[in-house]
């Protein structure tokens, strides 16, 4: 499995991604066409501003477990089978908002969608494409790098999916003694392990 | 289809981007391909780098912001955007005529050895078009006294420019209406810059009826003096035979291209590769003479006048040489590829600038004047013929045999196949023979397939009776593709290859270099006069169906001012603001009784074309 | 391994999920004492509001259950023998487990003056809702200024009931929110058209003629179609209590979410885990916390020994006007400091209770985006790199706060 990792340090702020998310996420998939759109198609990438003045680009990470996943009522967020994708049907959600309440890195939004409901809105790590062969959006356009498209395992213990479980499994630093767990890397094993002596 | 066809219809680049990969040179289509995808902002031209309180950018699905730091909104900024396009596309035109009007002084002065007054009675007809009194007065002195009434054309000491006086009244009381008259060539594009500094014009029609006048001091203005300069001075073309593609190229010759958009220059490479001397010397280095080629629009401009061939248009010109056999490539300026110094680089071509406008990264600049060009051009050459003998004979690849291309149809050729005035044309398009005329101009840009929205839409026009005109990069494509010699007759409808039959010439007809679109002008002007209606209501219509440049923005704005329907096949950056959009595909309409439109399908262009030429035809009270 | 959940709700699922996740072929009975197949009762109120259809709220599909996974509908669990390791259901049927988790989640509190006869309901189960959906016309009372109670109002509203919402407290939301923040939903709420009658409590309920007549403590009389309580939720422990299983509150419950009971689990609304921000044990009656604590159980039952890190209550309203997050302790005690900061032009408000550098408590007003970040951190008490003034002043960015790491 391959996700989209992030490069903050890389970012030069150039809303490339956002513009190209938009887009991909349309209806026409046409950068001339999608601003005429009757509901005009929402970035699923958000591009955040350090108190430096850094760019840092955020979206959504499908952390395992995904805690927007487990907050949601009608379990319109679920994960799809066989890409472990983070996904949402706009058709059950409710829009009750649990999910911006569960998510760590504030990646959810709500906007209308082209069915003209409103609903949770996030990245989908461009599934349509990705099931045409072509990367995420994002990364297609990115040209600096800072967006990158790759295996799942050998970003395991990269810098966003560290952010993304750390937080969520409340590890305050890797080196720290106490609490729940040694270290991300050692959750991750117990899950890995559970999973082969089960199989 | 192979990776290649996929790039070109041209056999010979086909042929030669393979032997480009093979050799490692990069080309714009590799280039191209690392651009992409690219940036959305820009494509709508929702992005704006005016001032550094910005860039700034207006995000198009909403969420982002809708104003820049000064508060533009989109249609503010893709207004100012436009008119800084057309500014810069007015500015290389009319620096261009600049040029001549400066080589036509120095003529006048006896201070130009080796350029002449060529058409004595042009210079004459348009002297009297500025109210020279010519009585008693030599060349030279007429060509002063032109020369400096031209400069004030550049200037502000006049109320308007004076060749907008060939448009019909109609058009010209409708301009004076809109306050679009341009008053001074040089004046518009500095207004235009001045206007769209942040915080002066900030209301979007107002931007853009000011970018028509700065389109018009360009149509009217300054690419008309170059058109009509170059005539006077280096002679008015007459219709004849040439070749085009990379078969131009001579193995066993050597091969010199000029490249670039003046004549200036290459007229006087032409003078020294003709000089026995010169040959003699490239025969004592084992070839058999020297070849000269063109390429662009300098190409265009010696193959209308000299009938010398031409090697390629715009994305040919990395590929001239991977043949291996170019000696030199001398450019002046505009559409020269900074790419081409490093191409040059990997086989033995030596390259040579010749502006102190222009200069390139790995080229040898060898600085023209009017006075010292006859010198540096024999100098270049001498040092080309030199240069044979550093041929590598592995690399050498010339993939196809030139076609055989029509040229020099300049509005007095056309005239002059005529019988001697547009009555005989104008009676034809009354006869439903011909329906009518488009222009189809422009570059070549690695969005579209090369030369395929060219190619296409020229074979379905011609096919629906209605008469080509070309200029501009267009010429290579229709050449290469055989449509511009007598017997491509045959492609065309019944009652055009009657006509092309009876004067003997192709159904598409190449009327010169991209300043040369003004001919175009003083064609449709003068129909429009000789019928006796403004030009909106004439059979016409423009295209540009692989536009790249600001130059090309500038024509479709003069033409569309004109009141000539013109379809781009690259889409300008204005769909950011939907207002600007909607203005330039239909409200232009009620304003000049033109608009745009976008269509890169050359098939739908065409069907687009032929809608709005019976449309045309219907207002005249014609047959369709 | 035979494993048994008791409840199949929020947290009962979850775990049943989780165990077929980790462990596709494990054995497991489900027993649900309701007849349905699951659903999201937290939508209840959007049912009665007529947003949802009854079969939008079934949150699993059955049939596409694995043969080895028993689904039991319908049937109660009557007791426990912890020694016998086995089930006995009110058909009779025995059943013995080798792990099990209790999930019974909670009841609503029923008041004196409930009476269904009189048309008062509670809304817990879809049993209730429906009761409540055939008696409604046009006019209703809730009783209750807590979450269910406003999202039945704005529920109601939805389908142009006339809703009247009676609350002891001087303001909605008491429980979990500080005056002032709490006056932000309370103005949107009569913006919306719901009247609101604070400090005031019902006396005496009676039926006249076709409606009902609702006497409240202040003297005022209301007249309605139904009245609906939302007095807060009871934990269902009576089975764990009789096997002997240890109660406080709620179930009792170790940090692997054991019971007192070897092999025994509980989770969600039933159960007494560690409220992180009161540092007590605490019932979190809320689904995200069931759901989670189902997922700990399952993995705990597998062995995978995984410790459970305590929840916070939480929650989101989100309306057509305005988003609410809310998180943890937001009242003034000793030792937490609180920040707030009102933006009136953006609509936004937000307010974070800190102790010892360690975040505690939060309410965010209409900026759900950097919420969750925080509620986060509430919940797993780590500490802030940052200055709360900048936080709640919203000059710092999700990306401050995570780069640290
Ligand atoms: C109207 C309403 C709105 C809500 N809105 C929200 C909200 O917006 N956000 C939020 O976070 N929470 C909300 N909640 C709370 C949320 O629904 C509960 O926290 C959640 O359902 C708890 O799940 P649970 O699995 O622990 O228990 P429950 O959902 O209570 O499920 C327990 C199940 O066990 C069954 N059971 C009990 N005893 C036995 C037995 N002996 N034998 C067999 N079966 C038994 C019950 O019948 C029930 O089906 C709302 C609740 C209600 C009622
Ligand atoms: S990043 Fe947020 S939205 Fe994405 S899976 Fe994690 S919790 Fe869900
Ligand atoms: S807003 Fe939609 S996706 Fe998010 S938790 Fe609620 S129902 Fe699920």
């Amino acid at each position: 499995m391959k996700v989209v990792v992030v490069k903050p340090e890389r970012c030069v702020g150039c809303l490339q991604c956002r513009f190209a998310c938009s887009v991909a996420h349309s209806i026409s998939g046409s950068p001339y066409a999608a601003p005429y759109e009757a509901v005009l198609s929402k970035p699923r990438i958000h591009i955040g501003l350090t108190k430096d003045k850094d760019a840092f680009p955020n979206k959504c990470r499908h952390c395992d477990p995904a805690p927007c996943e487990m907050a949601c009522l009608p379990k319109a967020i679920f994960r799809e089978p066989s890409s472990g994708m983070v996904l949402i049907n706009p058709d059950r959600c409710i829009n009750c908002g649990m999910c911006a309440m569960a998510c760590p890195f504030g990646v959810v939004r709500y906007h209308v969608y082209s069915s003209n409901k409103t609903a949770a809105h996030k990245c989908d790590q461009c599934i349509a494409r990705q099931k045409e062969g072509r990367v995420p959006a994002c990364v297609e356009v990115c040209k600096v790098g800072a967006l990158l498209f790759d295996d799942y395992n050998k970003v395991m213990d990269r810098a966003t999916d560290e952010i993304s479980s750390l937080v969520y499994l409340g590890i305050r630093s890797k080196e720290q003694e106490k609490g729940p767990y040694q270290s991300l890397t050692a959750y991750k094993h117990r899950l890995e392990e559970l999973r082969r002596k089960q199989a | 289809m192979s990776e290649y066809e996929k790039l070109s219809i041209c056999k010979d680049a086909q042929l030669t981007l393979r032997k480009a990969r093979e050799d490692g040179v990069e080309t714009v289509w590799d280039r191209f391909k690392k651009q992409e995808p690219q940036c959305g902002y820009c494509e709508l031209g929702v992005s704006c780098r005016i001032c550094v309180m910005g860039p700034c950018r207006i995000d198009p699905f909403g969420e982002g912001p809708q104003y820049g730091v000064c508060g533009a909104d989109a249609d503010i900024i893709v207004a100012r955007n436009l008119a800084r396009m057309i500014a810069a596309g007015a500015a290389s035109h009319s620096d261009h005529g600049r040029d001549l009007v400066e080589v036509l002084h120095k003529i006048g002065e006896g201070a130009a050895p080796g350029y002449t007054i060529r058409d004595a009675d042009k210079l004459k007809r348009v002297a009297a078009e500025y109210g020279i009194d010519t009585a008693g007065l030599g060349n030279e002195g007429i060509a002063k006294l032109l020369a400096e009434a031209m400069m004030e054309d550049y200037g502000m000491k006049k109320e308007q420019i004076t060749l907008i006086n060939r448009a019909p009244k109609q058009r010209i009381e409708l301009w004076k209406k809109l306050k679009v008259i341009p008053r001074g060539i040089d004046r518009e594009t500095s207004e235009t810059m001045h206007r769209t500094h942040m915080g002066v014009d900030n209301e979007y029609v107002s931007i853009l009826l000011h970018a028509v006048r700065n389109s018009l001091s360009d149509g009217y203005g300054g690419s008309m003096i170059g058109t009509e300069l170059s005539d006077i001075i280096f002679g008015t073309p007459k219709p004849g035979f040439s070749e085009v593609n990379l078969g131009v190229l001579k193995e066993d010759y050597v091969n010199i291209l000029v490249h670039g958009h003046s004549p200036v220059v290459s007229e006087m490479i032409g003078v020294a590769v003709d000089d026995k001397e010169m040959i003699e010397l490239s025969k004592s280095r084992g070839a058999k003479g020297i070849n000269l080629a063109g390429l662009c629009c300098t190409g265009n401009e010696i193959m209308m006048r000299k009938k010398i061939p031409m090697a390629g248009n715009h994305l040919m010109t990395e590929l001239t040489m991977v043949t291996g056999v170019v000696e030199s490539m001398i450019v002046d300026y505009q559409c020269i590829m900074p790419s081409l110094g490093q191409v040059a680089q990997c086989y033995h071509t030596k390259m040579y600038t010749t502006s102190d406008k222009a200069k390139f990264p790995f080229m040898e600049h060898v600085e023209f004047t009017p006075v010292n060009a006859r010198e540096q051009a024999f100098r270049i050459v001498k040092e080309s013929v030199e240069n044979f003998s550093r041929r590598n004979k592995d690399k050498v690849y010339v993939p196809t045999a030139p076609v055989r291309n029509m040229t020099g149809f300049s509005v007095e050729a056309i005239v002059g196949a005529l019988g001697g005035s547009l009555t005989p044309l104008i009676d034809a398009i009354k006869a439903g023979k011909i329906k009518g005329a488009v222009g189809v101009v422009g570059c070549n840009n690695p969005k579209i397939k090369q030369d395929s929205g060219h190619v296409e839409l020229i074979k379905r026009l011609i096919a629906n009776d209605i008469l080509v005109l070309t200029t501009g990069c267009v010429n290579v494509a229709a050449g290469k593709a055989g449509l511009q010699v007598p017997e491509a007759k045959e492609m065309a409808g019944p009652g055009l290859k009657e006509v092309c039959g009876l004067l003997n010439i192709p159904p598409s007809l190449h009327l010169g270099s991209c300043v040369d679109n003004s001919r175009i002008i003083v064609i449709a002007c003068a129909l429009a006069n000789a019928i006796g209606v403004d030009i909106d209501k004439l059979p016409l219509a423009g295209a540009a169906p692989e536009w790249y440049s600001e130059k090309a923005a500038t024509i479709a704005f003069y033409a569309m001012a004109s009141g000539i329907f013109t379809v781009l096949g690259v889409m300008p950056p204005i769909m950011g603001s939907k207002k600007v959009a909607e203005l330039a595909t239909s409200g232009l309409n009620d304003v000049f009784g033109a608009c745009f439109a976008v269509e890169p399908d050359p098939v739908k262009a065409a069907q687009l074309i032929t809608n709005h030429i019976m449309e045309k035809r219907k207002g005249l009270g014609l047959d369709v | 391994m035979d494993a048994v959940i008791i409840g199949l709700s929020a947290a009962g699922l979850s775990c049943l999920d989780a165990l077929l996740k980790f462990s596709p072929q494990v054995k497991v009975t489900a027993i649900s004492e309701e007849k349905y197949s699951p659903y999201c009762r937290c939508m209840l109120t959007h049912y009665l509001g007529r947003i949802v259809r009854e079969e939008q709220m079934i949150i699993k599909d059955i049939s596409a259950c694995p043969p080895n996974v028993n689904l039991l509908f319908g049937e109660k669990v009557e007791t426990i023998d912890l020694l016998k390791k086995s089930l006995t259901l009110s058909s009779g049927k025995k059943i013995s487990y080798d792990k099990l988790l209790i999930a019974t989640g909670a009841n609503a509190v029923k008041p004196d003056y409930y009476d269904e006869k009189k048309r008062t309901f509670t809304l817990r189960y879809m049993d209730d809702a429906r009761k409540v959906e055939q008696h409604i016309k046009d006019s209703a009372v809730v009783l209750g200024g807590g979450f269910v109670g406003i999202k039945a109002a704005y529920g109601l509203l939805e389908r142009n009931v006339k809703v009247e919402m009676i609350v002891s407290s001087p303001y909605p939301l008491s429980l979990v929110l500080d005056e002032k923040t709490a006056r932000f939903v309370e103005k949107d709420m009569r913006d919306a058209g719901i009247v609101i009658r604070t400090q005031d409590d019902i006396a005496e309920i009676n039926m006249k003629k076709e409606s009902v007549a609702v006497s409240l403590k202040s003297g005022i009389e209301v007249y309605s179609d139904v009245v609906v309580v939302g007095k807060g939720v009871k934990p269902r422990v009576d089975v764990a209590r009789k096997s002997g299983i240890k109660i406080d509150l709620g179930i009792m419950v170790n940090e692997f979410l054991e019971t007192s009971a070897e092999g025994v689990y509980a989770a969600g609304d039933c159960c007494e885990t560690m409220d992180v921000a009161r540092k007590v044990p605490w019932i979190n009656a809320i689904w995200p916390v069931a759901v989670e604590q189902g997922y700990f159980a399952a993995l705990n039952i597998l062995g995978a020994n995984t410790p459970y890190a305590g929840s916070i209550g939480m929650n989101s309203l989100k309306t057509h006007s305005f988003h609410l997050i809310s998180g943890g302790v937001l009242k003034e005690e000793e030792g937490v400091v609180l920040y707030e900061k009102h933006f009136p032009h953006l609509k936004q408000f937000r307010k974070l209770a800190v102790r010892d550098n360690v975040p505690v408590g939060m309410a965010f007003y209409n900026c759900p985006e950097d919420a969750g970040l925080y509620i986060n951190l509430i919940k797993k008490g780590m500490p802030l790199n940052a200055d709360p003034v900048k936080i709640v002043n919203g000059e710092l960015s999700i990306a401050d706060m995570l780069r640290p790491f």
